[in-house]
């Protein structure tokens, strides 16, 4: 009866996590609401926008913590630490399928619609926004994983750069040189629907 | 060096820049500040990239499936189940103590043992002394030694532990008298001294610690320092000794007897 009258939208995660290790249903659902759309949209981005593997990795992410919420470092934040989590599933989840295929590359042409060589066919005609959009997705799933997390983790989830480089256990100035290199290599990749900006630029200014 | 390094690296400021001005609307610091960074063109399409990525991440949000909760829900009933049962193991696998604790634990023995009201046992009691046949060993033995006793007080025990015949008293206070007489010569002619007969043993009538002396002395100081070297004088100098001081009487007492059929 008790437990009724406790308002668990006034805890914090930090707070609410020992509840849910010990049982407690209320406590879950309140965690759980506040992450699930964050954690599935990062692990949809981060698998390619495979919902099916999205789904599975994000019950597997709250079993997690379900079960192994115990081994949580209370002197970190809940957030990062769930966005740390999420990623080391997400690399599993990339060995493993590499495993399978034997070659990941393959996993990111088949999953992804309409993509490949024959993306310079519409170029030259179909400069628009969708168009745009839809090679702009494409082009993040082509970047490297730990490039890819990084920019998904700064301007999908928007954490700051310190939460990156805690999220991702490196430093500061690395978190920024990946997005740097993230949005260079997307710039190349994108590179025709920006005609005046020459392929080598960044290279060329970056000596 | 380090400016190789800024160039490769997407700051705050930058990044603000590219999300929130075009590249005409930047003044000519911050323009300044993308040298060798960012061309116009450049600019202009990480700037494009950037917000339409934003705009695409907030316009895409896929939903995750609503039949996750309801499974997760039934894994945190489970783990209230299993968490009760393992909650007595936990609880003491898991418990930490702090620091501080055992550290005062350790200090406050330390300080008891180390202190001198502590009743500390040992098994000294209990053990056994193990001697072994090459072992030396050193015995303390209590020897009764009245000093205060005068020669005016004695007669009474002397009377005691003697004979009651004023005859034996007299031979045997002769004897003694002898005794010291040729104790007194010999010490004398010895070039080191000589033990004394102890007045308290002849005042007590100890008869063995007497003959022990008197052993001592013939056997072993004056025997070794005479008898070996000048034989036949020593000899014959006890012998004269002996006759010139009631040696008939010495000998007609057993003790004297005895130590005089040694000493000849």
């Amino acid at each position: 009866m008790i437990s009724f009258l406790k308002n668990y939208k006034k805890y914090s995660d930090e707070k609410l996590l020992p509840l849910v290790v010990n049982g407690d249903e209320r406590a879950f659902n309140e965690l759980y609401t506040r992450y699930e759309k964050k954690m599935y949209r990062f692990l949809y981005r981060m698998l390619n926008r495979d919902a099916e593997r999205a789904n599975d990795l994000l019950q597997d992410l709250f079993i997690k913590i379900i079960e192994k919420g115990d081994r949580f470092d209370t002197d970190r934040k809940f957030s990062t630490w769930l966005y740390a989590v999420a990623g080391n599933l997400c690399k599993n989840e990339y060995r493993r399928v590499e495993r399978l295929t034997n070659n990941q590359e393959k996993l990111i042409m088949d999953v992804r619609p309409g993509a490949g060589d024959d993306m310079d066919f519409y170029l030259p005609n179909a400069i628009d926004r969708s168009l745009f959009t839809t090679r702009l997705t494409e082009a993040l799933d082509e970047l490297e994983a730990i490039h890819r997390e990084c920019f998904i983790l700064r301007y999908q989830e928007e954490l700051s750069i310190k939460e990156i480089s805690v999220a991702m256990d490196c430093p500061e100035g690395t978190v920024k040189s990946r997005l740097y290199y993230a949005l260079r290599k997307l710039s190349d990749k994108l590179q025709i629907f920006q005609p005046e900006a020459k392929k080598n630029d960044y290279a060329k200014q970056t000596g | 060096m380090i400016m190789q390094n800024r160039r490769d690296r997407l700051d705050h400021d930058t990044e603000q820049l590219l999300l929130n001005k075009s590249y005409h609307q930047l003044t000519m610091q911050e323009a300044q500040s993308l040298e060798g960074k960012f061309s116009e063109a450049s600019y202009t399409a990480a700037r494009k990239i950037l917000r339409d990525t934003q705009q695409m991440f907030a316009r895409d949000v896929p939903m995750p499936d609503p039949a996750i909760r309801l499974h997760l829900q039934k894994v945190v009933a489970q783990q209230k189940n299993k968490t009760a049962v393992d909650s007595w193991w936990t609880a003491l696998l898991n418990y930490r103590i702090p620091m501080w604790q055992p550290v005062a634990g350790l200090s406050l023995m330390m300080l008891y043992l180390v202190s001198p009201w502590a009743n500390v046992t040992t098994n000294s009691e209990n053990a056994q002394t193990i001697v072994y046949k090459t072992d030396t060993v050193y015995q303390d033995k209590a020897v009764f030694v009245k000093s205060t006793i005068t020669a005016s007080t004695t007669p009474r025990i002397r009377q005691a532990n003697f004979s009651s015949d004023n005859e034996d008293t007299m031979k045997r206070n002769s004897v003694l008298d002898t005794l010291h007489g040729v104790v007194r010569d010999i010490r004398a002619f010895l070039p080191a001294p000589v033990t004394e007969l102890s007045d308290t043993a002849t005042m007590t009538n100890d008869t063995a610690s007497i003959s022990t002396l008197i052993g001592a002395i013939f056997r072993m100081e004056w025997g070794v320092n005479c008898f070996s070297s000048a034989n036949n004088y020593s000899k014959s100098f006890v012998s004269n000794k002996l006759i010139n001081n009631k040696a008939l009487r010495l000998t007609t007492h057993p003790l004297a007897i005895e130590k005089g059929n040694f000493i000849i």
